[in-house]
Parts: structure tokens; C-alpha cells; sequence
């Protein structure tokens, strides 16, 4: 590995001092799975960003001249039971995954975080009652706390809040930030006691100054690792919910909801689930390529 | 884990109560003296903290309340008329799981790095992250709607099981394989594989008395986790294919607001949860003599 990377430094054009993220960006792009999850997600993103422009229909728009249109000219990927066009709902379908990835990633940063990190600095009792606290979440059954929040969540305003977006951030959030926080306490609890902290610490270096300076850095690389498989697993368990009429409200589109539609007409439409089912696939896939990938290049020791 | 599952109930209880609407919504509403009729005879008209005691002081006595959605069935009837459908199938996606992961695993282990081991990660990558229920909606529209090999749901007999079983069984699949790849590869390394080879022993003995016997045990480990994964998974598995397992019942208990059946199929859930993990500890323990608990 170190002796690839020093070959080609002798003949490349002298760069920049390699740091951490230099080195690990220079794996990942070697990886070739990773790169192709790489550009199907960012592919993606662009989708959701530019939905508006992209699609040809309104999503939610009903044609009843349209009903169960075969894919042809007006309708490249035919219409639904109610006449929406398949592939407008299928590009905003991609924009509520996204936003439902990315943004139940935040809730459980804003939760985990802190917890992990008090429960490391602090230790003592406030460590045991934090960590029992993760252990009765971790001990429930996943699906069915964010079925039980989902439904819950529905009683207060934000229920109406982008389709019932809001909702699945914080139902799925909420279930799912135990993780993020085991990590963080544990990479804060072995980063601690390292050598170079202690030198930091010798050299009268504050609290405060160790911790943004030396801790939080070196625990990022596994933080990232976990976010990066924490979004598809919020994309699939949104698409989980929503196909069993707990996710996100209609007429709002979302793969786990159009799939639910096409499998009601399975037999005379089959294509109409097909289409949601394969960007789910694909959109899982891709992610769990890029983190594989980003898991190998930012901690090579475990390769 | 007994304080694990009281509070797990707690939870439930106060988040289904906040759960708007009750078990007596109906398209056509109820005279309020019949909802209050009904609330009495159920007592939910007792002070929140009454119910959960006395459904806490009834779940230890095995009786996990009534239903309101089937009226004049116990949630205990329920789960005992729906457990036997989802565990067996659960022990057929096991079954699967085990029948395809484990030596999907060993043969990617033994070939490492040629592409042997890639297409064996590969299709554990693809196994272990699309979702069950767009698997199960794929194989409907390959071998039902395309083929028409196999029916679309319902059960009883062995073809309405079969896609079913192969949906629920590809993730843990998967995660089987990678283990025991991860695993084999380690055990091939070692100092004793190393000696059995230079006392000359057949390559097939080394394989199955030295690097089996010690790669397999990580495996057990994973059972655990895979068990809950497959409780949650029957969960829409049973909605797709129209199998009356206890997920299906689940479901409709939470559309139709019934507190019982919520209460009483969520502890149940976290029991069976917590007894599989206990049960894998203890097997581990047992099949690997290094490791003792105290």
C-alpha cells in the first residue's frame, strides 16, 4: 500500500504534504465498486435536487383519460391507477428518499452524539445510566418502535409537515441513534488514553482544545462509515413504512408506496412495480458499495 | 433482562395512548354512551397508570389482555393462532439462510481473491441490501406473473411457501456468508492448520476436523441478530403474501388502534428477541469450551 503510494510520488509532480483525507480519497477512487456507488448516488442526488426540472408531469396530478397508460410518448414509463405519470413520481420519489437518508441522519447525530460523548468524558454514573438507556432502545425491536413512533408522531401538527416527512425523520431518528452514540463513546474512550493525547495534555493543551483538536477528528472516519450505511438503512425503512401505509401521507410519491399501488395491479400491470422496486435496489446497492469503500480507504488496517 | 422488557412495555403503552383516534373509531361513529360503555367493559376509563398496572400484573400470569378488533378472542389466542405460521417461517428462511450462506462463505474463503471469492461477495452485497419486500415483489413478478410457476400468496401448501421463504432468507443469507468467509479465512491461517498439514493430513480431514469446527463458531454468534432480523422482516413478508402469521395481525392491530394486540405482540416480539440472544450465549458457550460465563 505505502509502497504504491511513494512509487507514484516519485514521479508525479511534487503535491501537497498527503494527509488523512488525501490518502483515503486516493483509495477510494482505486476501488472500483465504490466509485460506481459513487456516481449512482451522486446521480441521485442530482435527481432529487433538480426534480422539479427533470420531470415531465406533476407527481400528484390525476389524469383519469390517463388511467393505467401504457409506456409510450406521453407517458414514458405509462401512468397509474389514478393516472399519474410513473416516471415524475418515480424522480420525486428519488427527492423523499434523499431527503428522508440524509435528514434522519442529522436526528440521529443530534441524538447520538452528545449521548456518546457525555457518557466517554463524563464517566461514572452518568456513563452507566447513558448506556443502559441504549441498551433497553437497542433491545426493541427496530421495526416495530418506528412503526409505534410513525403512528404515534401522527397525533401532533408536524404530521402535515412536507407530507408527513417530518415524521419519518424523527420516527426513524429516534429508534435508530444508539448506534452512533455506542461509537462515538467507545472511539472517545480508546482515543482518550492514546499517547498522543497525553502529549497534548503535557504540552498544557485545555479540555476543550484536546477534544476539538485531537478526539473529535480521529473518531470521525467511523462516524462517517456509520452515517453512510445509517442513509439507505433510513431510505429502506422509510420505503418499508410507506409500502405498508405508515410512511409518508399520499398522494405524496415514495418507491415504498408506488410499489404498494403496482402490487395491487401486479398481474395486468406488472411494470408498475417493477420501476420502484429496481431504484430501491439500486439506491441501496450503491450506498452500500460507497461505504464499503469509504469503510476500506479511511481505516486501511482493516482490509 | 426482565427490567429490559418492563420497560420496553412501558414504552409501547404510553406511545400507543398517544396514538390519536381509539379502538372505537368507525366510519359510521358510535354513540357516545356505547364508546362509553365499551371503555368500562375494556377499562379504559381508568386512570392511564391503572391499565398498565393491571395489564403488567395479567402479562406476568401469561395473559396478555383482550383484542378489540377481534372482539371476542384474548391477544394470547391470537398469537397462539398466528405463531405457528410465522415460525415455520422463520425456520424455513433459516433454513435457507443456512443452506446458501454457509457454503456460499466456505467456497469464497477457500478461492480468496479470484473471482470465485468477488461473485460470492457480490451476490452477498446484493443479498444483504435490498430490502425483503421489493426482493418478495420481484420474485412475484419473475415466477408469478412471468413464469406463472408459483402462487401469489395465501398458505398451507409447500409452493405458497417457497417464495415467501426464499424472500425473508436471502438477507440473513448473506450475512452468513460474509461471517463465515471472514472467519474461514482466519482459521486457515492458523499455526494448527499449518502442523495438520506438515503431519501430512488428507486436505478434505483439515478442512472439516481443523478449519470448520473453529470457523463455524463465530456463526453461531450472528443468530441472534438474525432472528430479530427475521421477526421484523415477517412483519411485511406475511402483508405481501397474505400468510395469517402473527405480522399480519400486527399490522391490522395498529390500523384498527387495538391496544391489546399492540401491547401484547410488541412484548411478545422483545421476549422472543431477548430469549434468542440468550439462547445463542448460551450455545456459544457451550460449543466453544474457551469461552465460560461465570
Amino acid at each position: 500500500m505505502t509502497t504504491a503510494a511513494r512509487t507514484i510520488d516519485l514521479v508525479a509532480p511534487p503535491r501537497r504534504q498527503a494527509s488523512l483525507w488525501g490518502d483515503a480519497w486516493r483509495r477510494l477512487i482505486r476501488n472500483k465498486m465504490a466509485v460506481v456507488g459513487g456516481i449512482v448516488v451522486a446521480v441521485l442526488l442530482l435527481v432529487a435536487l433538480f426534480a422539479g426540472q427533470l420531470a415531465p408531469y406533476d407527481p400528484t396530478k390525476q389524469d383519469m383519460m390517463a388511467t393505467f397508460a401504457p409506456p409510450g410518448a406521453a407517458h414514458l414509463l405509462g401512468a397509474d391507477q389514478l393516472g399519474r405519470d410513473q416516471l415524475s413520481r418515480l424522480i420525486y420519489g428519488a427527492r423523499v428518499a434523499v431527503t428522508v437518508g440524509i435528514f434522519t441522519q442529522f436526528v440521529i447525530l443530534a441524538i447520538g452524539l452528545p449521548i456518546g460523548s457525555i457518557a466517554a468524558l463524563l464517566g461514572g454514573q452518568v456513563d452507566n445510566l447513558l448506556m443502559r438507556l441504549t441498551d433497553i432502545v437497542y433491545a426493541f425491536p427496530d421495526l416495530l418502535l418506528i412503526i409505534l413512533l410513525s403512528t404515534a408522531l401522527r397525533g401532533n401538527p408536524l404530521k402535515s409537515v412536507w407530507g408527513g416527512l417530518l415524521i419519518m425523520f424523527f420516527a426513524i431518528g429516534i429508534a435508530n441513534w444508539v448506534g452512533i452514540a455506542r461509537l462515538t463513546r467507545g472511539q472517545l474512550l480508546s482515543l482518550k488514553e492514546r499517547e498522543f493525547v497525553e502529549a497534548a495534555r503535557a504540552l498544557g493543551a485545555g479540555n476543550g482544545h484536546i477534544i476539538v483538536r485531537h478526539l473529535l477528528p480521529n473518531a470521525l472516519g467511523p462516524i462517517i462509515v456509520q452515517v453512510t450505511f445509517g442513509i439507505p438503512f433510513a431510505i429502506f425503512t422509510e420505503a418499508t413504512l410507506s409500502f405498508l401505509g405508515l410512511g409518508i401521507t399520499p398522494p405524496n410519491p415514495s418507491w415504498g408506496s408506488m410499489i404498494q399501488d403496482g402490487y395491487q395491479a401486479i398481474f395486468a400491470y406488472p411494470y408498475l412495480a417493477l420501476g420502484p422496486a429496481l431504484c430501491i435496489a439500486a439506491t441501496l446497492l450503491a450506498f452500500t458499495f460507497l461505504g464499503d469503500g469509504l469503510r476500506d480507504a479511511l481505516d486501511p488496517r482493516t482490509k | 433482562m426482565i427490567p429490559v422488557l418492563v420497560f420496553i412495555s412501558l414504552i409501547t403503552f404510553l406511545l400507543m395512548h398517544s396514538v390519536p383516534g381509539g379502538p372505537w373509531d368507525r366510519d359510521k361513529q358510535l354513540a357516545p354512551s356505547v364508546i362509553e360503555n365499551l371503555n368500562q367493559r375494556y377499562g379504559l376509563d381508568k386512570p392511564l397508570w391503572e391499565q398498565y398496572t393491571s395489564f403488567l400484573g395479567n402479562a406476568v400470569r401469561g395473559d396478555l389482555g383482550v383484542s378489540f378488533i377481534y372482539q371476542d378472542r384474548s391477544v394470547t389466542d391470537v398469537i397462539r393462532e398466528g405463531l405457528p405460521v410465522t415460525a415455520t417461517l422463520a425456520a424455513l428462511a433459516i433454513a435457507v439462510a443456512v443452506a446458501a450462506g454457509i457454503p456460499l462463505g466456505i467456497l469464497a474463503a477457500l478461492r480468496q481473491n479470484s473471482w470465485v471469492d468477488y461473485v460470492c461477495l457480490f451476490f452477498a452485497t446484493i443479498g444483504a441490501s435490498v430490502p425483503n419486500f421489493v426482493l418478495g415483489i420481484l420474485l412475484i413478478i419473475v415466477l408469478s406473473v412471468g413464469l406463472h410457476l408459483l402462487p401469489t400468496g395465501g398458505w398451507g401448501e409447500w409452493q405458497k411457501a417457497l417464495m415467501p421463504a426464499l424472500a425473508l432468507g436471502v438477507y440473513p443469507a448473506a450475512v452468513i456468508a460474509r461471517i463465515t468467509r471472514a472467519s474461514m479465512i482466519e482459521a486457515i491461517r492458523q499455526d494448527y492448520v499449518r502442523t495438520a498439514r506438515a503431519k501430512g493430513l488428507v486436505e478434505m480431514v483439515i478442512l472439516n476436523r481443523h478449519i470448520l469446527k473453529n470457523a463455524l463458531i463465530p456463526v453461531v454468534t450472528v443468530l441472534g441478530p438474525v432472528a430479530a432480523g427475521l421477526i421484523a422482516g415477517s412483519f411485511i413478508i406475511e402483508s405481501i403474501f397474505a400468510i395469517p402469521g402473527i405480522g399480519k395481525f400486527y399490522i391490522q392491530g395498529i390500523f384498527g388502534r387495538d391496544y391489546g394486540l399492540m401491547m401484547g405482540a410488541t412484548l411478545f416480539y422483545a421476549v422472543v428477541i431477548a430469549f434468542a440472544n440468550l439462547a445463542v450465549d448460551i450455545l456459544y458457550g457451550f460449543i466453544d469450551p474457551r469461552i465460560r460465563y461465570q
